[in-house]
């Protein structure tokens, strides 16, 4: 996928450009606020990278200008660390989502692929399915193998990102903010539970495991 | 604000000065009064004995009949001095005078005060002369009534006793309305102080109290707290700037380690193993540092703005599905008893979130297996209270106070995983909703209330 990347510090551009780059995608680099919204205005991105503290135009008034131009391209906000309003703020300026500094590179992998798969609105679908594993979501069911599995409702909705997401990784942090709206970071390992959970039920009564800890990443569902 | 006025210092000083002064001010002038009073009726008294003294005299040196003739010759002018003259015989006989039939005349030793209208009067007497002071002598077998008019007397009290009375009313309204102003003036600056000391608190360090020109007690008081303010000013900006420094000057670096160590390619499986670990000591060091400055930008008030009303019960039951689990591995039971009706605060749905979420997590990970944690909600007497009990081993009540503290960590929770932040962020969110935090005995275990005030006032 093509990625604008709009940031002023060398080396964490650097960080992110080539991590970027390794895993097969494109990289356009904006040093500067202005030359940022001059790049985002041509709309041939698939998702963009902007940081906070930008010198010229600051990363808030960028997404703003920008959505305020009709680009919809998904941005994803880059914030400093202990920005107790930066992510609302972001949120608000028309940001998608937003990662406090320092991040594994992992962490931003894995939300900017989730930013740029979003799937369109109208295509909402009512039933999700991976392999044999069936939920739908009319009537709150889940199938596999044709045999009914009794979740909780947060599992439900737990099951429903990693199926949602198949394929693809989500991080403990996503699913900490999509599944229980936590934006902090527990103490004690929630997500490992749940997960531990979920696999008691969708996983270990079928031979072939569906969700795969993916190491130093998150998890991901797949066949 | 009226009834803080009321039951101020000022006010009820100046009250109780307005009245005492009044009631020392009548004790004083009904005394000068009476006193007066008193002088005016001898002074009245002393001309009927003077004139007794004279007659009798007259009666020694000529007899009746010389007494009889002085009496006449006084009684002609009796009317234009106000004197009456009674002389009757043994019998009861008027023998001279200008006063006939005065009752009980006879037993009149002492000075007595008798009304005009009970007897006849001869001569020209004056219309305002209503009432005489009399006395009687027994010359030989007759008996000498004198007496003098009192009008003098009573038109000299009325006056005075209306002059008096007056005065008394201007000194007494005099004195309550400038207390009441002098209170009223003192409050208002007193009150100017407290509300520079409760913005000072609520976190504005740049106010001041007022200072007046009169360099008076109250204008030396404010001096002392508004140098007290500027070296508190000063002390916290220094602090400020160096948390700052520090952040920003670290910032940047951890950044960079944890940067370069995930981008270092190592070569063999102990050196992966390494880096590995750098990384999660970094990432351990990212979590601490995110956590102190995030109760920093709690406490300097961030977020305020976007308060909103909410309930408390969703986020509750968000928290304990959470938690839930977690619990029930490590052997512990987490349950929670919510209301049938909504329970507002008003307050950032992320932050409360948190407060409820670390409470959970501290008593999940500071009791053994078996313990039960009991989430509840509950309303008294207007406020809002979010309890969180366990029956684990409690905190020593010496140490209650100081789990609030910044990386403070127990003795016996030193060994465990944790930076020692979470309580601290508790309370750093709780004194943003301007909740109080209360930890109890919970016999056996620890209990902590939140309790949010109903109604977030402004005025303090």
């Amino acid at each position: 996928m093509r990625v604008l990347l709009i940031e002023d510090d060398a080396e964490t551009a650097e960080y992110i450009r080539d991590g970027l780059a390794e895993a097969g995608h494109v990289v356009d680099h904006a040093t500067s606020g202005h030359d940022g919204v001059v790049m985002a205005l041509e709309g041939n991105h698939e998702v963009m990278v902007v940081d906070r503290m930008l010198p010229g135009l600051d990363g808030l008034t960028l997404v703003k200008t920008i959505r305020a131009a009709n680009i919809t391209t998904p941005a994803l906000f880059l914030t400093a660390l202990g920005g107790v309003d930066d992510r609302v703020d972001g949120l608000d300026a028309g940001a998608d989502d937003y990662l406090i500094k320092p991040f594994s590179f992992a962490e931003l992998s894995a939300r900017l692929a989730a930013l740029a798969r979003r799937p369109p609105l109208q295509t909402e679908e009512t039933v999700l399915k991976v392999a044999d594993l069936e939920m739908d979501l009319v009537r709150r069911v889940v199938r596999r193998a044709g045999k009914i599995i009794q979740l909780q409702p947060r599992e439900f909705v737990l099951l429903e990102n990693l199926m949602r997401g198949e394929g693809r990784i989500l991080t403990r942090t996503m699913l900490l903010e999509n599944v229980w709206n936590f934006h902090f970071d527990p103490s004690t390992n929630v997500v490992e539970t749940h997960i531990s959970r979920l696999r008691t039920k969708v996983d270990k009564p079928f031979a072939r495991d569906l969700i795969h800890t993916v190491r130093g990443a998150g998890y991901s569902l797949h066949a | 604000m009226r009834n803080a006025y009321l039951r101020s210092t000022a006010f009820r000083l100046s009250v109780r000065y307005a009245l005492l002064y009044s009631v020392l001010s009548a004790i004083v002038l009904v005394a000068a009064f009476l006193f007066a009073r008193g002088e005016l009726h001898e002074w009245i008294d002393d001309d009927v004995r003077v004139t007794h003294v004279e007659l009798a005299r007259t009666f020694e040196q000529g007899g009746l009949s010389a007494l009889i003739a002085e009496v006449r010759r006084l009684s002609v002018a009796g009317g234009r001095n106000s004197m009456i003259y009674a002389l009757t015989s043994e019998r009861g006989d008027y023998l001279a005078g200008n006063a006939r039939g005065i009752p009980g005349a006879q037993s009149t030793r002492r000075a007595q005060i008798v009304d005009r209208a009970l007897f006849q009067l001869d001569g020209d007497f004056n219309h305002d002369v209503t009432r005489f002071s009399l006395r009687a002598k027994a010359l030989g077998d007759a008996t000498l009534v004198v007496g003098k008019s009192t009008h003098l007397l009573h038109e000299t009290t009325e006056a005075l006793g209306g002059v008096m009375a007056a005065g008394l009313l201007v000194i007494f309204a005099v004195g309550l309305t400038s207390g009441l102003l002098v209170g009223r003036l003192t409050e208002r600056r007193i009150d100017a102080v407290r509300r520079t000391l409760a913005a000072v608190s609520d976190g504005d360090l740049s106010r001041r109290a007022p200072i007046s020109r009169s360099a008076d007690d109250l204008d030396r008081v404010s001096q002392s707290i508004n140098s007290t303010l500027d070296r508190l000013q000063a002390l916290v900006d220094t602090q400020q700037q160096i948390s700052a420094d520090i952040a920003h000057d670290l910032k940047t670096p951890i950044q960079r380690l944890r940067q370069r160590l995930e981008r270092a390619r190592p070569e063999g499986a102990r050196t992966t193993e390494l880096i590995e670990k750098c990384v999660s000591e970094t990432d351990s060091i990212i979590h601490t540092f995110q956590a102190l400055l995030r109760i920093a930008q709690i406490e300097g008030g961030a977020r305020r703005a976007r308060f909103r009303s909410m309930d408390l019960r969703p986020l509750c039951d968000g928290v304990i599905a959470a938690f839930e689990p977690v619990a029930e591995d490590g052997g512990q039971l987490v349950s929670a008893e919510l209301t049938d009706s909504p329970i507002e605060v008003e307050g950032d749905e992320e932050l409360l979130t948190q407060l409820i979420a670390n409470l959970i997590e501290n008593a999940i990970r500071h009791c053994d297996a078996g313990v039960k944690i009991f989430l509840s909600l509950s309303r008294m007497n207007g406020s809002v209270i979010l309890s969180v009990s366990d029956t684990g081993g409690g905190i020593p009540a010496e140490e209650r106070d100081q789990v609030f503290r910044r990386l403070y960590r127990l003795e016996k929770s030193r060994t465990s995983p944790g930076n020692g932040l979470g309580l601290s962020l508790v309370k750093a969110i709780a004194d943003l909703h301007d909740a109080e935090i209360e930890m109890t005995d919970n016999r056996p275990g620890l209990r902590v209330d939140v309790k949010f005030n109903a109604a977030r006032s402004s005025s303090i």
